[in-house]
C-alpha cells in the first residue's frame, strides 16, 4: 500500500516536472495559455470577491451569517393602490417584540442619513453619516470600542443626547481618540460621546456610519408616518435586524416571526393588505431586494448569476481547450509511444489533465492577484453589482477593502475551486482526444 | 488563392472546431453588447437643444432654528422674499457670472420630475399623460443659462423674447407640438392642462433630452411666481462667461461670495456643475455601473478571442514551417504568406457569421435585446426601433471589430513565422 503511495507520489511529482519543462520550452504558448487563464479568473474572481465581502462576516457585521433581517414592507388597499415603505415601530414591537426564539433584536431607523457636524472654534461644517439606532444594536453588531461604551437602554429610554462616533471622526474633531464625555455639536445640538468605535468600511451597509444616535433622542424621527388608510399603521421608517442564537436555529425564528407577520396583518381593516414578502431575509437576501412591495424571485437571480460565471468560464475555456489541444497534437509521437508500451489511455489521460493543471494553477495565481487590481481600481463603485438603486458612497468616502477581505482562506478556496473548474473544462476533451486515438496513427505522425 | 486557404482549413477541421466553437460564441456575446453601446451612442448623437457647459447650480439654504446666528423675524414672508432677491442681486454682480436663472425641478439632468397630462383641445384623444414640466421663475433669465433654441438650434431664446404678463402662457419643446398638433403649428393655440386652467402656446423651442443617454422627451415650460412658501424649493442656477475652470470657478465662487450671501438666515451652502449633476445622478441609477459592467464584459470578450486566435495561429504556424519554407523558396513574399494566413482567419470569420445570426435572431425572438431609452413616446420612432436595419448595422460592426481582432491576433505569430529563412524552415523537410 505504501509503497503504491508513494510511486503514486513520484509519478504526480513528473507530471509536474514536465509541465514545468514545456513551460519553459514553449514560453510564448506558456504565457498566452497562462493569460486567458488568469483573465478568466480574475473576472470571476472579482464577482466572487464582491459577493464575498456583500456575505460574509466582516467588522463589524461579524455575525451576518446568524442574523436576520426585516426591512421594508408593502400594503395594497381595496381598490388596488399600492405602497411600500420601512415599518413601523409598532409593526416591528409588535410582530419582533417579545420572541423567544431569538438571541436579540435591534430597531433600527431607515437607512444612513446626513448631517452636518459643527467643528469647534471654526464655522466650518463637516458633512457626516449618521445612523439612529437603539442600544441593542451594539449587541447584535461587534463594534470594537476604541474608547468608553456603548449607550443604554436607559439612554434610549430618557431620550438623552447620546452619541457614539468613529475613531476617524474623534481624531479630525479632537486629535484624540479618548474623548468620553465630551460633546460633540451635530445639526447645531450638543451630543454626548458614549465612545469611540473602531471605523466600518463602507462595504459594511448595515452599519456604516460616522455616528451613532439613538433615535429617541429625535422626537420627531418616531412620529406616526404616512396616510394610516394607505400604510395601515405597518409601514413607516423602521427596519429591523434580528440575531439568531445559531445559523440552525434561524429557520425557528423566521418561522415564529412568519407567525407573528401573519397575526399582525390578519389585524389590518378596509380590506387592506400588508405583506413582508418572504422576509425576514438571510444577509444573501437583503443584498437583491429593493421595494417593500415586491416579491423577489430567488431562483431567477441565482439561475441568473449563475450564468454569469458560466459564461466567464466557457468562453476563456474552448479557446483554452483550442489551445490544449494543439500542444497535444505535437506530442502525438510521445502519447503513441508510450501507448504501444502499454501505458492505459486513463492514464495518460490523467497526465494531461494533470500536466494542465500546472498551467491553470499558474494562470489563477496570475488572475487573482489581477483581480485584487480590479477591485482596487474600481472599489468606489464595484459593489454596486447586483443593486438596483445604487449605493453610493457620499462625497469624500473613499470604500476601502482590507487585506482580510480580500487575503483568506475562503477566498483561496473559492479561486482554487474554480481553477479546478476550469481546468476540467479546458483539458478534459483535448485529454480525451489525444489518449484515445489509434497508436498507429499516433505513432506515424514522427 | 480562396481555393488553397479553403482547402487549407478543411485539411486541419479537427484543431478548427474549438477556435470556430470560439469565434461563434464570441461573436454572439459581443454582438449583445455592441448592441446595447449602438443605441446608447444614436441616443447621445441625438442633439439636445440647450447646453449645460459652464452652467451651475447654487444650493441656498437657511439656517436652522439651532443655528446661534439664526435670527426668526428675518422668517417673515416678506423680509424672507426680499433677503432672497438681495442675495440673487449679488450673485448676478459677480464678474464671472453671466446670466442668472431661477426654476422649480428643472435642472437638466437633475433626477427630479415633475409631470403633468396635457392634450390638444382640438383633438382630446391627443393627449400626453406625463409630459415634464419646468417651472421657471419670469425675473431672471432660465432659457439663457441653458442656452435653449428653436429653428433647430439656429435661434437662442430668453425668458426676456415673452410677455409673461398671461399666467396662462406655455412653452412647449418641438416633440409636444408633433405629439399633439401632426403636421401643423401650435403657436398660439390652447392646450388643456389637466392640474390647471388651460395653457396658451406663446412659442415653440427645440428638442431637449433628460439626459444623454435618452431621447428627446416631451416638456413645458409655465412661469412660476416666488412665494415665501415655495422659496426654499427654488433652484439658482448660473452661467459663467467660461474663463475659469470648473475647480476653480467653484472654489473662487464659494470664498468670494460665501459671506456675501449670508443675508437674513440665507447661506450658501453648496456650488455645484450641473454636469456633475447629471453624472451623480446617472451613477444613483445605476447607469454608470452598467455601462462599465459591460464595457469590461465586452473588452473581456475581445481579450478572449484575441488570446485565443494568437495560441491557435501560433501552433497552426509552427507546425506548418515547412510549407512556408517551401513558399518561401517558391517565391511567395513575406506579404503574401501574411495575407494568405490572414484570409484564413477571416475565413473562419466568415463561416461562423451566419450560425452566429441565427443565434441572435433567437435573443431577439426571446426579447432579452434592450433598447435603451425607448419610452412609451412610440409613436415618434428612431433608428433603434426599426429593428432589422439596427440588426444589420450592429452585425456589420460586430463582424469589423472581430475581424480586426483576428488580423491583429493573426499578425503576431505571422510576423516570426514570415521571417523565417527558407533554409531554416526546409532544414526540418
Amino acid at each position: 500500500m505504501d509503497g503504491k503511495c508513494s510511486n503514486k507520489l513520484y509519478m504526480y511529482k513528473q507530471y509536474f516536472k514536465q509541465a514545468w519543462h514545456l513551460l519553459r520550452q514553449e514560453k510564448l504558448f506558456s504565457t498566452i495559455y497562462i493569460l486567458g487563464t488568469g483573465l478568466s479568473i480574475s473576472m470571476v474572481m472579482v464577482l466572487a470577491i464582491v459577493f464575498y465581502v456583500k456575505i460574509a462576516n466582516i467588522y463589524p457585521e461579524t455575525n451576518r451569517d446568524r442574523t436576520l433581517f426585516m426591512r421594508v414592507g408593502g400594503t395594497i388597499t381595496a381598490d388596488g393602490s399600492e405602497s411600500s415603505s420601512r415599518l413601523s415601530l409598532d409593526m416591528i414591537r409588535t410582530t419582533m417584540g417579545d420572541l423567544k426564539t431569538a438571541e436579540i433584536v435591534t430597531v433600527v431607523y431607515a437607512e444612513r442619513c446626513g448631517g452636518e457636524v459643527q467643528m469647534a472654534g471654526t464655522n466650518e461644517n463637516l458633512p457626516v453619516t449618521v445612523r439612529y439606532v437603539d442600544e441593542n444594536f451594539w449587541k447584535v453588531f461587534n463594534f470594537n470600542f476604541r474608547d468608553g461604551k456603548p449607550f443604554s437602554e436607559a439612554d434610549r429610554q430618557s431620550g438623552i443626547q447620546t452619541a457614539v462616533i468613529a475613531e476617524s471622526l474623534a481624531v479630525r474633531l479632537f486629535r484624540t481618540t479618548e474623548v468620553t464625555g465630551r460633546s460633540v455639536m451635530f445639526n447645531f445640538r450638543p451630543y454626548r460621546i458614549a465612545g469611540v468605535v473602531k471605523d466600518p468600511s463602507f462595504v459594511a451597509d448595515k452599519t456604516y456610519a460616522l455616528l451613532w444616535i439613538p433615535w429617541s433622542a429625535d422626537k420627531s424621527l418616531s412620529d406616526p408616518w404616512g396616510d394610516p388608510s394607505y400604510t395601515g399603521g405597518a409601514l413607516g421608517r423602521f427596519q429591523a435586524c434580528i440575531l439568531c442564537p445559531s445559523v440552525s436555529k434561524m429557520e425557528d425564528v423566521k418561522t415564529e416571526i412568519d407567525a407573528n407577520v401573519q397575526r399582525y396583518a390578519s389585524t389590518m381593516t378596509n380590506g387592506l393588505v400588508f405583506s413582508v414578502n418572504g422576509q425576514p431575509d438571510r444577509q444573501w437576501q437583503t443584498i437583491f431586494r429593493c421595494c417593500g412591495g415586491d416579491t423577489v424571485d430567488w431562483n431567477q437571480i441565482l439561475f441568473y448569476y449563475a450564468l454569469i460565471f458560466l459564461i466567464f468560464l466557457l468562453v476563456p475555456a474552448v479557446s483554452l481547450s483550442g489551445m490544449t489541444d494543439s500542444r497535444m497534437e505535437r506530442r502525438l509521437a510521445e502519447m503513441g509511444v508510450r501507448r504501444a508500451f502499454g501505458a492505459p489511455a486513463r492514464k495518460l489521460m490523467t497526465q494531461v489533465v494533470v500536466e494542465n493543471f500546472v498551467f491553470t494553477l499558474l494562470g489563477g495565481t496570475v488572475g487573482l492577484m489581477f483581480s485584487w487590481l480590479l477591485l482596487l481600481f474600481s472599489r468606489n463603485w464595484i459593489l454596486q453589482i447586483g443593486q438596483v438603486f445604487a449605493d453610493v458612497p457620499p462625497d469624500g468616502v473613499d470604500v476601502s477593502f482590507s487585506p482580510s477581505m480580500l487575503m483568506n482562506y475562503t477566498v483561496f478556496f473559492i479561486a482554487f475551486l474554480i481553477c479546478l473548474v476550469l481546468n476540467i473544462l479546458a483539458a478534459i476533451i483535448p485529454a480525451w482526444r489525444s489518449s484515445h486515438r489509434a497508436i498507429i496513427y499516433s505513432l506515424n505522425v514522427k | 488563392m480562396l481555393n488553397t486557404v479553403i482547402k487549407q482549413i478543411l485539411n486541419r477541421k479537427k484543431s478548427n472546431v474549438w477556435i470556430t466553437l470560439e469565434l461563434l460564441l464570441v461573436f454572439c456575446f459581443l454582438w449583445y453588447m455592441v448592441d446595447y453601446f449602438f443605441v446608447l451612442a444614436y441616443n447621445h448623437s441625438i442633439p439636445s437643444h440647450r447646453n449645460v457647459e459652464n452652467t451651475y447650480k447654487l444650493d441656498l439654504s437657511q439656517l436652522s432654528d439651532l443655528h446661534p446666528d439664526y435670527k426668526p423675524d428675518d422668517d417673515a414672508p416678506l423680509t424672507l422674499i426680499d433677503n432672497f432677491y438681495r442675495v440673487i442681486n449679488r450673485i448676478r454682480l459677480y464678474p464671472e457670472v453671466e446670466t442668472v436663472g431661477l426654476s422649480f425641478d428643472a435642472v437638466p439632468g437633475g433626477g427630479s420630475f415633475r409631470g403633468g397630462t396635457i392634450y390638444s383641445l382640438e383633438d382630446t384623444t391627443r393627449m400626453i399623460s406625463s409630459a415634464q414640466v419646468y417651472a421657471i421663475v419670469p425675473e431672471e433669465d432660465y432659457l439663457k443659462v441653458f442656452h435653449y433654441t428653436t429653428d433647430n438650434g439656429r435661434k437662442p431664446v430668453s425668458v426676456k423674447d415673452y410677455d409673461w404678463s398671461e399666467p396662462n402662457g406655455v412653452i412647449i419643446t418641438r416633440m409636444v407640438e408633433e405629439l399633439l398638433f401632426p403636421g401643423g403649428s401650435a403657436t398660439g393655440k390652447i392646450i388643456g392642462d389637466y392640474s390647471k386652467s388651460p395653457l396658451r402656446i406663446i412659442d415653440v423651442v427645440d428638442n431637449v433630452k433628460r439626459s444623454d443617454r435618452n431621447r428627446p422627451y416631451p416638456c413645458y415650460i409655465i412661469p412660476q411666481r416666488i412665494t415665501d412658501a415655495n422659496v426654499k424649493y427654488v433652484e439658482v442656477v448660473v452661467r459663467t462667461k467660461g474663463n475659469l475652470s470648473s475647480a476653480d470657478f467653484t472654489e473662487q465662487f464659494r470664498r468670494d461670495l460665501s459671506p456675501e450671501l449670508r443675508i437674513g438666515n440665507f447661506y450658501l451652502k453648496n456650488i455645484t456643475s450641473v454636469r456633475k449633476i447629471g453624472e451623480g445622478n446617472d451613477l444613483g441609477f445605476g447607469y454608470t455601473t452598467t455601462n462599465r459592467i459591460r464595457a469590461g464584459l465586452m473588452l473581456f470578450f475581445m481579450v478572449n478571442i484575441l488570446l485565443c486566435v494568437i495560441g491557435t495561429f501560433w501552433y497552426r504556424i509552427n507546425s506548418r514551417r515547412e510549407e512556408i519554407g517551401i513558399r518561401r523558396v517558391m517565391g511567395a513574399t513575406r506579404q503574401s504568406i501574411f495575407n494568405q494566413l490572414n484570409m484564413e482567419g477571416l475565413c473562419l470569420l466568415a463561416l461562423i457569421t451566419l450560425p452566429a445570426i441565427l443565434i441572435e435572431m433567437q435573443f431577439i425572438y426571446a426579447d432579452m435585446i434592450e433598447t435603451p431609452g425607448r419610452d412609451q413616446f412610440s409613436s415618434i420612432s428612431y433608428l433603434p426601433d426599426r429593428t432589422v436595419l439596427r440588426f444589420i448595422i450592429t452585425n456589420i460592426l460586430t463582424w469589423l471589430i472581430m475581424a480586426g481582432i483576428v488580423i491583429a491576433g493573426i499578425w503576431f505569430p505571422a510576423r516570426a513565422a514570415s521571417r523565417i529563412a527558407p533554409v531554416d524552415a526546409l532544414r526540418s523537410e
